[in-house]
């Protein structure tokens, strides 16, 4: 399941609660850092978890592009030049600050070097026991830019590094603009500005892979499964091991469970970020949701990592003020929205998706899934944290309770070119669209009923259908399917807006974008569409560019904040529907808490444990 | 005999070729989505997408691809399940790795819930054919109606929610990280999931039991046992009882063959990391390779079954003859 994915399906499964639950009037606790009220904060003893869903490449950092795959790979594995301070956005928990970089990198004036300094005594662990070396961070660029390793990752956000693209197209064999100039000093070289390398080289794609590790394991997850950390943690078993051989450490069984102890050379002194508190840290693979949250109730687990909250936990813990205490709940930087294909009829008038953003009862679909736990009304496209809380009230389609506003959207809907009589009413058979949701999925397909009641005063029909996951997100992908409307979730890759204007609003066809803005007249024509008269405005290719271009902190988060309002009022390629919430239920055991506002993920090393106590 | 063997041998290599090819044009041919699409990302493009067909040979034509595979279904060293074609697309182990670590677990969950449901299931028969009408033949008859009835996945669920969350009674799902097979059965992981996968059957062969058995009963050579003054055990026992069981040797056979291959709902269920769960997930995964290894894995477990049952229903019954 991809990452936005786990973030829609976490919150999925919430339904109507009863008014017993508490009626969603209050306020879903949003806490950060959190310790259990007298409890002592120890290190020491395992924190016993379990997942749903496998890391999907076996903890492969090349490969890996899973919320809980990060959070496993930033807190235990896989330190980078730039990390996050794993709290939640108003904490700071969106601002990359530095890890292995040893000081802030000597950045030349034409902002096309930068020069990093490794910080000394970061070492590996098992079995090499070694510095981390700028040959190492080297051999991750190199492995990220190989195609043959890396379909599923985000090498498109390092194509501003000289001779990525080269690598990748298989013209090089090295990134050539990847230097270790000596075994501390590490050298990027780029072929136009980014300012956005301290997100970059947070990833774990760029966390330093060794040299032995790459000529013994090269292949994709099979490098993850010998892994050699560079965190406080490691695969249990790496000790001794062969790092030449076939056997993987007895911590990594792949698709069924995985340990992690103690990194033995780790040096805490180096990093003042990881408490690292508990000692051992196991993982059991499988099961479902409800069965997850049932063993954390029960004592027999302490954490079930992925599975949100369903409407059942929900109750029982919304009821019960000693059980409210251990549900956490945090916004997700994501958005669950419909995607507007802006060269198909009708959504091709910009009339008809204005009307539609003030037709819907956003009121009704949140209470649909669960009220404020759900997470708030979506008035605009980039999620509230993300651009330092700019446009955090804007709205541009609020309506009164958020129940849509049916006068407001007629209003609109008459200046379109699909109302011949301009009574506010579509008319015509294009006025009737397909609408997907995936099969089995009873909360999406009542979302479009409650859209499609809206929608009907204005005269749009949805001829709701229902598909299967895959082929409905190739479907809405594809340029050629003519599809008008999609129903779509996103999570950040990174916490920059650029991650959620990139990937969705522009590009074209680039599996991600329902509304294909950023296409070519070519890739139109050659999908069946005639070139519209406005075709050049439907782009904000520039604009993004422009807000790269501005250097981090205030000034860019206005330029985004820009962009977001011309996204919403000129350009209305999407229907926001919602900032979905995160949420964790922790067992008794958990006595201290974080949320990783990065990888949207609890923060696993920094929760200690009574037993450790005790 | 000899020539009954090689011929039923031919005839199982038939039927899993034509179940492997049927597996393959179901997945390749009306696939719900493209795996080549699931593996490339959320962001991509036409040329990561080319590439990842090109690594796992799906630009090859369709019958270049099913070559592949249907060459690592032969059942030779270095040739069965290659783990050069028959590797996780997502995780990359190899699916003979995969089949041969989950295989115990599965084969654990069959035998330990097939000697319970031998256990339960002809006792009950025995006794409800035996006392006719009584007490015990109706509420044998009600065990077996609920039994039948019931899914087993909801029986799973109602039994971990009654004796793992509410009593604290059993374990929970799953095997405990670092235990051994053994470690796992004597602690106690194996017991609902052994009486769940049990029950259904239990139930089935109750009611099969005792229909066989009245029927036996009823013949003539049974008035005769009775007549020449054996006694009712005896005639029960040692004379019907023999009977009525060649029909159950059939089904267990069956059965037992049906579930190595993956009692699919009870491992997922009770998160038991066996064939069937590894079948699931596959499919979810639109992973073809462990699809089609454990398919013809399974396959192969019901027609040499089906052969053995063919045997042993001749060993038992004189009558049966290898035509």
């Amino acid at each position: 399941m991809k990452r936005y994915l786990r973030i829609v399906a976490a919150v999925a499964v919430l339904a109507l609660v009863a008014a017993a639950c508490g009626g969603g009037e209050d306020s879903p606790s949003d806490t950060g850092s959190t310790a259990s009220p007298g409890a002592d904060i120890a290190q020491g003893g395992t924190l016993v978890t379990a997942m749903t869903q496998d890391f999907f490449y076996g903890l492969d950092p090349t490969q890996e592009y899973y919320s809980v795959s990060w959070e496993f790979l930033r807190c235990c594995m896989a330190r980078t030049l730039y990390t996050y301070e794993s709290v939640p956005a108003d904490e700071g928990g969106g601002v990359p600050v530095l890890d292995i970089s040893d000081g802030e990198p000597a950045v030349s004036e034409d902002g096309l070097t930068w020069t990093f300094t490794i910080k000394q005594g970061v070492m590996f662990g098992d079995p090499l026991n070694r510095q981390v070396e700028a040959q190492d961070f080297v051999n991750a660029i190199n492995r990220l830019a190989d195609a043959d390793i890396n379909g599923p990752g985000y090498p498109f956000y390092y194509t501003r590094i000289d001779g990525f693209q080269d690598a990748w197209d298989g013209k090089a064999d090295e990134v050539s603009g990847a230097v270790a100039v000596d075994p501390s000093t590490f050298e990027l070289t780029l072929n136009e500005p980014e300012p956005d390398i301290p997100f970059l080289f947070a990833m774990a794609a760029t966390a330093p892979l060794p040299t032995e590790l790459i000529e013994a394991h090269y292949d994709a997850v099979e490098l993850g499964q010998f892994l050699v950390s560079s965190g406080p943690y490691q695969w249990e078993g790496m000790e001794g091991i062969d790092l030449t051989g076939k056997e993987p450490p007895t911590g990594m069984d792949i698709g069924r469970a995985y340990v992690f102890v103690r990194n033995p050379v780790y040096d805490p002194a180096t990093d003042g970020r990881r408490p690292a508190y508990p000692d051992r840290i196991e993982i059991q693979v499988g099961g479902e949701v409800q069965d997850g949250l049932d063993k954390v109730d029960a004592g027999a687990i302490d954490w079930c990592i992925d599975c949100g909250v369903t409407a059942t936990t929900l109750q029982a813990y919304s009821a019960d003020p000693a059980l409210a205490e251990r549900l956490k709940t945090h916004p997700a930087d994501a958005l669950s929205y419909t995607g507007f294909n802006v060269f198909q009829a009708p959504m091709d008038d910009v009339h008809v998706r204005k009307a539609l953003n003030w037709a819907m009862d956003k009121a009704a679909y949140m209470r649909l899934l669960g009220g404020p736990v759900a997470g708030v009304v979506a008035g605009h496209f980039v999620p509230p944290g993300m651009m330092g809380g700019l446009n955090a009230d804007y709205d541009p389609y609020a309506t009164p309770d958020n129940r849509g506003d049916i006068d407001k959207a007629k209003e609109e809907m008459a200046q379109s070119v699909y109302d011949t009589n301009q009574d506010g009413v579509c008319d015509g058979d294009v006025c009737t669209i397909q609408a997907f949701a995936v099969t089995n999925d009873q909360d999406a397909i009542k979302t479009l009923e409650i859209m499609n009641e809206g929608f009907s005063e204005v005269g749009i029909t949805l001829d709701i259908q229902t598909q299967n996951y895959n082929t409905l997100v190739a479907k809405c992908a594809e340029l050629a399917a003519h599809r008008a409307f999609c129903q779509a979730g996103w999570g950040k890759d990174y916490p920059s807006p650029y991650t959620f204007f990139g990937p969705l609003l522009d590009g074209g066809e680039n599996g991600s974008n329902y509304s294909f803005m950023g296409t070519t007249e070519d890739a139109l024509t050659e999908a069946g569409y005639e070139v519209p008269a406005n075709f050049a405005d439907l782009n904000i290719t520039e604009d993004i560019k422009a807000c790269q271009a501005t250097p981090v902190g205030d000034a860019q988060n206005q330029c985004w904040a820009d962009l977001d309002v011309r996204v919403m009022e000129e350009l209305v390629p999407v229907l926001p529907r919602r900032f979905p919430n995160d949420n964790d239920v922790l067992g008794e055991n958990i006595v201290n808490y974080s949320y990783d506002q990065f990888t949207g993920v609890g923060t696993v090393d920094k929760m200690a444990l009574a037993s450790a106590a005790a | 005999m000899g020539r009954y063997l090689v011929r039923r041998t031919l005839f199982m290599v038939l039927v899993l070729f034509i179940i492997s090819i049927f597996t393959f044009l179901i997945f390749m041919k009306l696939p719900p989505g493209d795996p080549a699409r699931r593996l490339a990302g959320k962001v991509t493009n036409e040329q990561i997408l080319a590439q990842i067909r090109e690594n796992l040979g799906l630009d090859q034509p369709l019958w270049e691809q099913y070559g592949r595979f249907a060459k690592g279904l032969i059942p030779v060293p270095g040739l069965w399940l290659d783990e050069n074609v028959y590797y996780s697309w997502s995780n990359r182990q190899a699916v003979s790795d995969e089949i041969r670590q989950r295989f115990p677990i599965t084969a654990t969950l069959t035998i330990g819930s097939a000697i319970l449901w031998l256990l339960m299931g002809i006792p009950l028969g025995i006794i409800s054919a035996v006392k006719r009408r009584s007490v015990a033949d109706r509420a044998g008859m009600i065990f077996a109606l609920i039994g039948v009835s019931a899914p087993t996945f909801w029986l799973g669920l109602i039994f971990l929610y009654v004796f793992f969350y509410i009593l604290g009674w059993a374990p929970a799902t799953g095997l405990d990280i670092g235990d051994s097979l053994s470690q796992s059965i004597l602690s106690g992981e194996f017991i609902l999931p052994w009486i769940t996968l049990a029950i259904t059957s239990a139930a089935f062969y109750t009611r099969i039991v005792r229909g066989n058995m009245l029927e036996v009963l009823s013949e003539d050579y049974i008035r005769t046992a009775r007549a020449k003054g054996l006694s009712e055990g005896r005639v029960t026992y040692r004379h019907a009882l023999r009977a009525s069981l060649t029909p159950v040797v059939t089904m267990l056979g069956l059965d037992v063959a049906g579930l190595l291959g993956g009692a699919v709902i009870t491992e997922q269920v009770f998160s038991l990391p066996g064939l069937g769960k590894y079948a699931i997930d596959s499919l979810n995964g639109l992973d073809f390779p462990p699809v089609m290894g454990v398919t013809i894995v399974a396959a192969l477990f019901i027609v040499v079954a089906n052969l053995l049952v063919d045997i042993a229903y001749a060993a038992l019954d004189p009558r049966v003859r290898f035509t």
